[in-house]
């Protein structure tokens, strides 16, 4: 029903993701990974899901795509991909759409690729639902698309294993398989962290000439904040497994308003006009999941913490049309 | 880019030479002389590092930035005598260590430390802190030591609290592993660090915490560092003077102010420009540096650069452009560099 109505008028976004909260099981405990999280992806926008390691983000794409570990649960929530609801398909509905409608470009191209097969087959491989097309046909959409994100001699190198490529050229092959059947959504989890910021400039503006070409929509998930200004429309703010701040690129980047979003462009060095010895830092340590705290999650290392970020956990402000960021600041503001 | 902020001419400049490399060049071994006939190859050997030069003085810091197999990782290990040198000289303090009989060149061991990218994950995962902190002495037969009070004096050097001793590496987050390989790099007092990528990986909020800390045992110890990374965003806060790479050679060296207001290399200025801007208003309308370090097996005739150079002349395809200098610091190896004038 729900995927009827979908065709007929595509849902303006592609991707909502709706109070979700995902649980791993450990030998210690349960971890509340991530924890009422709601997040939109608009159709044809990029979107930036931005936090240091453990803050949740690699959790939340693989959520979306289904491809959670075994001791990994969604207790709460709804993930609606393209206005169909994502949770409760079985397995083999979720794969029709994975590859398809959704794919994901994962930080090192050799976990995506298969290293005994020659890149040519694979991309083969991938295209197995379009029955309508022959073999040569497929070759040759195979061959455009790597010649589309930078493979020279597409042809020559289809019959090459994944080992005789560089990790640059590596990295476009995944790309180039990610995108090579329109996805509706593309996710990219660190796609560039392990390439020379040369490559990783290269990577970018493929990811952007793509979007451009097939108004495909993007889920980009870095801790890299340069990338994510160059790139992202819409930039999600994530902290210790909550979204803390959202807003358009230019709200987070210019008018930042919770502290931790704050604190974490203070401490890139590359926004630090004057040269100095001493950089700044947060100080502390991301909160144990295992025992989450009462108040605001960021209020152990805030320093701009009162007596009432201990103890409420503060909900979600609004600070301008698309902005939201939940720190109990911005109620102060509002009621005084 | 702030000018008036980049470092002044820094006190250090009439400072002590420490470490002087002088037109250094490691070479790999490919395959034998026979199979390079069957093969008809050319060359048989991998110039990793070639006709490198520069003085390092103490105290100060030295960064070498280069894209991955520039060789930058290699000139480290070399320096170190981890990686034979096949011409060139290292002198340290003076002397020729790497030519010395083998008790010179433990002690030149003790002065020169090592500083690895993932120092905990590249290390046994069932051993404790105050093992892993302790190796060195045990390395170098100083374990009459007293070692529980070298680990208590390392850890409190770089920040940890004294229960660490105890704890295994899993246990550690990102930051804490990286003190961890502080503690061991600066365990047995060294005079030269040679710290390969020493943030890659962290996080931003971190990353500020391990440099502040290199910084502060920099100016404590007295230690000079030589810093092998991409990062040029941290570049320019920590390091007194910038190296660029390029297929094992240095093609633009000076302070680092230079490097970063006066770019004479179009390699240093398409680095420069490849770095994000962490601005949306900023963003960058092309890609500065196209296509990628081609293989050390074909290494370009005459500027190695050429094939990507965005300058490039016919000049450029047939001659090796010679040394050039723009003022005592500052030197590039271009036959059409951006700024021709000191």
């Amino acid at each position: 029903m729900a995927l009827a109505a979908s065709s007929i008028e595509p849902a303006a976004n592609v991707l909502e993701v709706q109070g979700l909260s995902v649980r791993f099981r450990t030998p210690r405990g349960p971890v509340l990974a991530l924890r009422n999280v709601s997040v939109e992806v608009p159709r044809g926008s990029v979107v930036g899901l931005v936090g240091e390691s453990g803050s949740g983000k690699s959790t939340l794409a693989l959520a979306v795509m289904g491809l959670m570990s075994g001791n990994a649960s969604i207790t709460e929530g709804s993930l609606r991909f393209a206005g169909r609801e994502l949770l409760g398909l079985k397995p083999q509905e979720l794969r029709a759409l994975r590859g398809d409608r959704l794919s994901m470009v994962f930080q090192d191209p050799m976990t995506s690729l298969n290293p005994v097969r020659a890149i040519g087959l694979q991309m083969l491989d991938i295209q197995y639902r379009e029955r309508s097309l022959s073999i040569a046909e497929k070759r040759r959409k195979a061959a455009d698309m790597l010649r589309r994100v930078g493979i020279p001699d597409p042809e020559r190198q289809m019959g090459r294993y994944p080992h005789e490529f560089s990790g640059g050229m590596r990295q476009r092959i995944a790309i180039a398989m990610g995108v090579l059947e329109r996805p509706e959504l593309l996710i990219a989890d660190e796609p560039t962290t392990a390439l020379d910021v040369t490559l990783e400039a290269q990577i970018i503006q493929l990811l952007r000439d793509l979007r451009r070409e097939f108004n495909s929509s993007i889920l980009f998930i870095s801790h890299n904040l340069g990338l994510i200004a160059e790139l992202c429309d819409i930039v999600v703010v994530l902290y210790a497994g909550e979204v803390v701040e959202q807003g358009t690129v230019r709200d987070i980047f210019h008018r930042p308003r919770h502290p931790y979003t704050q604190a974490l462009l203070e401490c890139d060095p590359a926004r630090i006009a004057e040269i100095r010895r001493e950089l700044p830092t947060i100080t502390g340590d991301v909160p144990n999941l295992l025992r989450i705290p009462a108040g605001c999650v960021f209020a152990q290392r805030c320093p701009k913490v009162f007596d009432r970020c201990r103890v409420e956990h503060p909900a979600d402000y609004p600070a301008g049309p698309a902005h939201l960021a939940r720190c109990h600041l911005l109620a102060e503001r509002a009621d005084g | 880019m702030a000018d008036a902020a980049l470092r002044e001419s820094p006190p250090w400049a009439a400072g002590e030479m420490l470490l002087e490399v002088e037109n250094l060049h490691v070479r790999y071994r490919m395959m034998g002389p026979i199979r390079a006939k069957i093969l008809q190859l050319p060359n048989r050997f991998l110039d990793a590092v070639l006709d490198v030069s520069f003085r390092l003085r103490r105290g100060t810091t030295l960064a070498l930035v280069g894209e991955s197999g520039s060789g930058k990782s290699t000139l480290g290990r070399a320096i170190t005598g981890l990686v034979p040198i096949a011409a060139g000289q290292v002198r340290f303090e003076g002397r020729e260590p790497l030519k010395a009989n083998p008790r010179g060149e433990k002690s030149y061991h003790r002065d020169v430390a090592m500083m690895f990218q993932d120092p905990v994950s590249s290390l046994s995962p069932r051993r404790t802190v105050r093992s892993l902190i302790t190796e060195p002495f045990v390395v170098h037969r100083l374990g009459r030591r007293d070692l529980d009070a070298e680990a208590r004096r390392l850890l409190a050097l770089v920040g940890l609290p004294r229960d660490f001793a105890g704890r295994y590496p899993h246990q550690l987050s990102g930051g804490q592993a990286r003190r961890v390989g502080v503690a061991r790099a600066v365990a047995l007092s060294p005079k030269l660090i040679i710290a390969d990528e020493p943030t890659a990986g962290l996080d931003v909020s971190v990353q500020g915490e391990i440099l502040n800390l290199m910084t502060r045992l920099q100016s404590e110890l007295g230690l000079t560092y030589l810093i092998i990374t991409h990062n040029l965003a941290v570049v320019r806060h920590v390091s007194d003077e910038t190296a660029i790479m390029y297929m094992g050679r240095f093609v633009e060296q000076g302070t680092t102010r230079e490097i970063f207001e006066r770019a004479a290399h179009p390699y240093t200025a398409g680095l420069l420009a490849a770095q994000p801007h962490p601005d949306p208003d900023k963003r960058r309308e092309e890609v500065p540096l196209l296509g990628e370090v081609p293989s050390l097996a074909r290494r370009p005739a005459g500027c190695e650069f050429h094939t990507r150079c965005p300058r490039a002349q016919a000049l450029c395809r047939q001659e090796r452009p010679a040394v050039h200098r723009l003022s005592p610091s500052h030197r590039h190896r271009c036959h059409f560099p951006l700024i021709d004038t000191p």
